[in-house]
């Protein structure tokens, strides 16, 4: 067990209660940024099983990670910066080979117009063929909706390489799908 | 003929971050334009269905098992540190920001070569080979054709010493006068400075007209150890004068620094700095994995010092955060402040670690870093102006710019062109540009680089001073100082024929009431093909409405014979000297002939990615062939490499639209003398290489007199 600290307060933040260390902490951090967390690396990975193991991860270190939250900007963002962090550690340790998963069907097409469909799973598989760095900047910046600024501040990069990266991703992708019409 | 708008304005449409003017000629373009239409709509597409995928769920145990995971004591360590910024990458830039400025001065020095004056088979031999700094050394020179005629000749130099930090250009003198024995053989003594790294070397005539640089390549003495070891301060300062001149040769000085100084961390960082960068983002992972051996016995041996110095602890910390092992690079980072605080390493550390928090505070924290630390570091004043540039206020920007041109004069030039572009900073801007000026007007012969002619030399300065005019006449247009704008730049356009100098002359004749000059001005601008067609467009449009129809034809025609007269004086006319081929990416063998036949204006760029001012212009040269060959022209480029995934990573990096073929055998190179890269040829129909340039600028308008001589019916004035 982590701290031999004396547990803060149920009325403390939730940052603090979780830096703490108790699972009902960990529990209600969960359930406030589980999903987003999951979708973010799905979103970079493009595998389910590489999202679930980042998921993992990230909750099992956040009580720790936490100290070094210090409370600047939001506990979404941080969290979310981490979770993109790790995402990328572990897409780099896996190497080029990714799989681009088959069974990308959404868990319920329902309603949605059958065409639709088949035009997401083209995108998916084209963002899955493109190279890491360009897919990582596309989601990050269209899916996910960071700017550059933050972006540059994620991976480490510059915000003018974020912009290039985005532009060369968006070339590749409308040439990809547009060969497939 | 359409000019269709590039994919990356299409995309800023599609995505509503273009600007307003642009979006409406944009609009204009669109509703005429089937093609483009199609790709806005389908980038749109892109990004609202790329939002819509869903990510699927968490599987609903997930919890559980985290919960699980964590009470059994498992720990994880999570990235939480924002990555330290690259910093070689900052180092690179601040390096790179001040070669460039003298960038334009090295690679308009690789620019304008006389083409004819070449040397082959000539000889340099130092003796002894590898001298000890301070030493007595022997040169004896052995000329070709090109040199050995003369009485006498003289050797130039580029001393490098330990203590150069690449901040700015590094001056060339003058080292001694070779005496001619006969036979073609030429000698000299001269005594290595005390302190020298490295030096290269170049052979010219008395007059200055004829340069002998061994093809570019110079000739070069390390300093040794008496033992005879190249220093290790020789072997990098020898990477830093290769870097901008042939990145192949850097890399391998690196390999040979690590093996000959395994145990020193400089040459451990700029072994993994190498491996990264031939590897690419692909092999990044595998690199580090590679380099984690050599990387923790680094770390250990200098944690095994008592005293490590602030050197060897700043660069561990680039070290560390390029390995990604970020809780040691902070460590080192936090070590080196502490013990070191004003050491130039330190302060640059500290300019990052400011620059890593919330960028609210970021120049108050660089200013309180300069009340205590100064000009210690020039990574503080750089990144300082660059970040009052980008958010700064007037004073701050004037405050960092004043000591950045102290700490660098290479930055001059940036400092007066960012101050220009502030209306209550103008002033201050143009009296740096006029400081600029003059001394342009008398400029030094050290910086006359290595492989220049003086007149080459004299026509890059003078190309520099029309550039600077023309920076001088638009701020005194918006100072309005008509009077004084248009005197500066009508000797701008004197220099040079430039649209945009031009459309402003042409301008501010037409307001203070010189129509007459203004008419031929406007006429220079709509006869340039290479205004952009909006420029030439909206002069047109104008004119029409103000000038009488005939005459402005008669105008349009007149400065179209004044740019004819003016691009033929750069005019060559040599014959291409036999046969070549040269290998497509799929492996096939075609014939120049083939790919360029007679009757079509060709252009054949010789570029590689080894050099890095090819390597800076390959983004151009790709918008440029498609303007080309939308012309008719044939466009055939060249590189000098096989075709590798590294290869076409450089090329994709680079929005590279083209085919491009390998002189295996060297025989297109040969068949055109080409010499080094960037070199362009353009070719007239009937086959002979008409002209030959280093850069790009005038390109379009050597294909447009050369497509007009073989179609003078077609040339077309309205």
């Amino acid at each position: 067990m982590p701290l031999s600290v004396t547990h803060p307060p149920p009325t403390a933040p939730l940052a603090e209660r979780a830096a703490a260390g108790t699972a009902e902490a960990i529990a209600e951090l969960y359930a406030m940024h589980g999903e987003v967390v999951y979708r973010l690396a799905y979103r970079l990975t493009g595998s389910a099983a590489d999202a679930e193991d980042v998921l993992q991860d990230v909750f099992v270190g956040l009580p720790e990670a936490l100290r070094s939250y210090g409370g600047r900007g939001s506990l979404e963002g941080w969290i979310r910066r981490v979770a993109a962090r790790t995402a990328l550690m572990r897409l780099r340790r896996k190497g080029r080979r990714r799989e681009v998963p088959l069974n990308s069907l959404p868990e319920s097409a329902g309603g949605m117009d059958p065409s639709r469909v088949v035009e997401r799973m083209a995108i998916e598989r084209a963002l899955g063929e493109l190279p890491d760095g360009l897919r990582t900047v596309f989601v990050l910046r269209e899916m996910e909706g960071h700017s550059h600024a933050e972006i540059a501040g994620i991976l480490g990069i510059r915000p003018g390489t974020s912009e290039v990266r985005l532009h060369r991703a968006k070339k590749i992708l409308q040439t990809k799908l547009r060969s497939e019409r | 003929m359409t000019v269709h708008p590039r994919f990356r304005q299409l995309a800023a449409y599609a995505d509503e971050t273009i600007s307003e003017a642009r979006k409406a000629r944009l609009t204009r373009h669109l509703e005429r334009c089937p093609r483009c239409r199609r790709t806005v709509a389908e980038l749109r597409e892109l990004a609202s269905a790329a939002r819509e995928i869903p990510a699927s769920e968490p599987p609903p145990d997930a919890l559980e098992r985290i919960l699980a995971r964590w009470a059994a004591g498992e720990r994880i360590l999570l990235p939480t540190a924002e990555p330290l910024a690259p910093s070689r990458t900052r180092r690179v830039v601040a390096r790179v920001a001040a070669a460039c400025l003298a960038l334009v001065a090295v690679s308009a020095a690789l620019l304008l070569r006389t083409p004819e004056l070449v040397a082959d088979n000539s000889e340099l031999r130092f003796s002894p080979e590898r001298p000890v700094a301070g030493q007595e050394v022997r040169v004896e020179y052995r000329a070709s054709s090109l040199l050995r005629g003369e009485p006498r000749l003289v050797l130039r130099a580029r001393y490098r010493t330990a203590e150069l930090k690449s901040v700015g250009p590094v001056p060339q003198t003058r080292v001694a006068s070779l005496v001619r024995q006969g036979d073609g053989r030429f000698t000299a003594s001269f005594r290595l400075p005390d302190s020298l790294a490295y030096a290269v070397f170049a052979v010219e005539n008395a007059g200055g007209d004829r340069v002998d640089s061994n093809g570019e390549r110079l000739w070069e003495l390390v300093s040794h150890t008496p033992e005879g070891r190249p220093t290790i301060e020789g072997l990098l300062q020898k990477v830093d004068d290769l870097q901008m001149r042939d990145s192949e040769r850097a890399a391998a000085t690196v390999r040979e620094m690590a093996s000959l100084y395994p145990e020193e961390i400089r040459s451990a960082v700029h072994l993994l700095f190498e491996d990264l960068s031939a590897a690419g983002p692909a092999g990044e992972d595998s690199v580090i994995r590679l380099n984690r051996s050599r990387y923790v016995a680094t770390q250990q041996r200098l944690t095994g010092l008592s005293q490590p110095t602030p050197e060897q602890m700043a660069d561990l910390v680039f070290y560390a955060s390029r390995m990604e092992d970020t809780a040691t690079a902070a460590q080192w980072r936090e070590r080196l402040i502490r013990e070191y605080p004003l050491h130039p390493s330190a302060v640059q550390q500290r300019t990052f670690v400011a620059g890593e928090g919330d960028r609210n505070g970021y120049l108050e924290r660089l200013e309180v870093l300069w009340n205590e630390a100064g000009a210690v570091s020039p990574q503080l004043p750089f990144s300082g102006f660059m970040a009052a540039r980008q958010d700064g206020s007037d004073d701050e920007l004037l405050r960092w710019g004043k000591r950045l041109e102290a700490q660098d004069s290479a930055m001059r030039w940036m400092v007066a062109t960012s101050l220009v572009g502030r209306p209550k900073l103008r002033d201050e801007g143009m009296t740096r540009l006029r400081g600029l000026l003059r001394s342009f007007a008398s400029p030094s012969p050290e910086d006359r680089d290595l492989v220049q002619t003086e007149q080459e030399y004299e026509d890059q300065v003078q190309r520099s001073r029309g550039r600077l005019l023309a920076l001088l006449g638009e701020a005194l247009t918006a100072e309005g100082d008509a009077r004084a704008a248009l005197d500066t730049l009508q000797r701008a356009a004197e220099i040079s024929w430039n649209a945009p100098v031009h459309r402003s002359l042409a301008d501010l004749r037409l307001a203070s009431g010189d129509t007459a000059n203004a008419v031929s001005t406007y006429a220079r601008v709509a006869a340039d093909p290479s205004s952009s067609p909006a420029l030439a467009d909206s002069v047109r449009a104008w004119t029409r409405r103000h000038f009488d129809p005939a005459g402005w034809r008669d105008a349009v025609q007149a400065a179209h014979q004044e740019m004819r007269a003016q691009v033929f004086a750069d005019a060559v006319d040599q014959p291409v000297r036999g046969k070549a081929r040269i290998m497509g990416p799929g492996g096939a063998e075609r014939s120049f002939e083939e790919l360029a036949p007679k009757g079509a204006v060709a252009f054949v760029a010789f570029w590689s990615r080894y050099c890095p001012p090819s390597l800076m212009q390959l983004g151009e040269l790709s918008k440029l062939g498609e303007q080309l060959q939308a012309r008719g022209v044939r466009v055939v480029t060249v590189t000098d490499e096989e075709f590798t995934p590294e290869l076409q990573r450089t090329m994709d990096e680079n929005d590279w639209n083209f085919p491009t073929y390998w002189d295996r055998n060297g025989e297109l190179g040969r068949a055109l003398n080409r010499r080094g890269t960037p070199h362009y040829f353009v070719l007239a129909g009937s086959g002979r290489i008409r002209f030959e340039n280093r850069s790009l600028d005038e390109v379009i308008r050597q294909v447009t007199v050369l497509q007009e001589n073989s179609a003078p019916a077609a040339a077309s004035v309205r």
